[in-house]
């Protein structure tokens, strides 16, 4: 199964840089696909939408490193499929949230050695076709950075949330709602993001509004 | 409207195609600058550049350019279109160069910024709303890679027909104000959401209250600081739930 996931993994990161960006690779839609490909498609909606919740307000803007996304919401759901219970959403969210970062890490360090590989052919005959293999060579790089990064994150989540699974003391409500005050500070940053309470609080009251209406229809 | 200014240059199909992958050797050296010159190579050939005249024009390309990737293709376009006309390289550069900041700053705003939180928070009030797993999933990709994909359209063929002078449709295009509806927008659906999340941890048994009070002072925490504070607040539940574990049930 890890090799799936990896291949998985792999596909998906190529979504966040280097092809298309049809955004696959958010928590929201990679989580339910991994839950899908792992039997459960509802525990992948569900941890990929807290998943989501954390990310929603970040901006990958000039090239700055950010969390890594796509891995990190496949190595969730397999982590919380493999731990179930009580434990899996929790455990599955940390493996996902350590991972995204050590993702990020990853692709600042592949940036890096896309950046000599060009350096090295500039400086040589540099040819259309070196150009062209080279693009190509890195994107070949991104999908076994993504792959390397889910498959080695699975197994080691995995055989840690067999060895913690009993150990998790609270019960299922409670975990999303301590969850949901981590994911709190993210939403209240992106409406500082979406313009800030000065600006935006009418339209946002009218929504919290709705919101809690409908919640009790 | 003269025939030059309609007329696309030959390979621009295989040009605008490439761009999906524009960004697959982004680096810190050149940026997309590599990505952009892989772009430009079927628009060279078609031209008839062969052997050594064809490296040069690629290495001419090679220099540092970012840009948002879903705009690039404006620049990629309006380059195709001044290469076409016969510019010369040093010119070609100084447009990039200049571009480059309009689109990185706007293309951030109006797609990382608005129009992607905005589809998403829709997706996530489905979640919400008890939909199963296809419909959100299926509406965000759906609704975002409608706006992704006409602005990609929109970006390559106004650049391709203005050439130089699309920096006054990028500017007469008011995508910024198309920014502020979709903000307003998207500032409803998170109403929406954080009222949903309020009203169902009120009406949950005790501690329902608690929880909801200490969101709030969340939320209140997040609006206050912003980005600042996302990564501290990731780090913070990962120890949490780390020190519950290793603190729970033996």
């Amino acid at each position: 199964m890890p090799v799936s996931l990896a291949i998985l993994g792999g596909l998906l990161a190529l979504d966040a840089t280097s092809v298309g960006q049809f955004m696959i690779s958010r928590p929201l839609v990679a989580g339910t696909l991994a839950g899908w490909w792992l039997g459960d498609p509802g525990l992948g909606l569900e941890i990929g939408a807290i998943l989501e919740l954390f990310y929603i307000a970040g901006v990958p803007a000039g090239g700055s490193r950010v969390p890594e996304t796509a891995p990190a919401s496949v190595v969730a759901v397999a982590v919380a499929v493999s731990a179930g219970g009580l434990a899996g959403l929790a455990l599955g969210l940390v493996a996902g949230l350590v991972t995204s970062e050590l993702g990020g890490m990853s692709v600042g360090l592949q940036r890096h050695l896309v950046g000599n590989l060009f350096g090295w052919i500039e400086a040589g005959s540099m040819t259309a076709p070196k150009v062209t293999s080279a693009h190509l060579f890195s994107v070949l790089l991104d999908f076994v950075r993504g792959a390397v990064i889910t498959a080695a994150a699975v197994v080691v989540g995995s055989w840690l949330s067999g060895v913690l699974v009993s150990r998790w003391p609270l019960p299922h409500e409670t975990t999303v709602a301590l969850v949901l005050v981590g994911a709190a500070v993210h939403l209240g940053a992106l409406l500082k993001g979406f313009g800030g309470w000065q600006s935006r609080r009418a339209v946002f009251l009218v929504g919290l509004v709705a919101g809690i209406v409908g919640a009790y229809l | 409207m003269t025939n030059m200014e309609t007329e696309r240059p030959r390979g621009w199909m295989s040009s605008f195609l490439r761009q999906f992958i524009i960004q697959g050797s982004w680096n810190y050296r050149s940026m997309l600058g590599s990505g952009f010159s892989y772009c430009m190579i079927p628009l060279l050939r078609k031209r008839g550049l062969s052997g050594q005249e064809l490296d040069d024009a690629v290495r001419s390309h090679m220099g540092p350019f970012n840009s948002h990737p879903y705009l690039a293709g404006l620049a990629l376009g309006a380059v195709a279109r001044m290469e076409g006309s016969g510019m010369n390289a040093e010119k070609i550069e100084r447009f990039k160069r200049a571009i480059q900041g309009s689109l990185g700053g706007l293309g951030d705003l109006l797609i990382w910024g608005a129009w992607r939180p905005a589809t998403l928070l829709l997706a996530l009030v489905l979640v919400w709303a008890g939909a199963p797993p296809w419909i959100p999933v299926g509406v965000f990709l759906f609704l975002y890679n409608l706006g992704h994909l006409a602005l990609r359209w929109w970006g390559y063929s106004r650049g391709l027909r203005y050439g130089e002078d699309v920096g006054v449709q990028l500017r007469s295009a008011e995508l910024s104000r198309l920014g502020g509806r979709v903000f307003s927008g998207g500032t409803l659906l998170l109403g929406i959401l954080v009222g949903a999340f309020l009203a169902s941890r009120l009406a949950a048994e005790d501690p329902g209250a608690l929880w909801s009070f200490s969101g709030i002072a969340a939320f209140g925490v997040g609006l206050k600081f912003g980005h600042r504070v996302l990564r501290g607040t990731t780090l913070v539940v990962v120890l949490v739930i780390t020190l519950l574990t290793a603190l729970g049930n033996a």
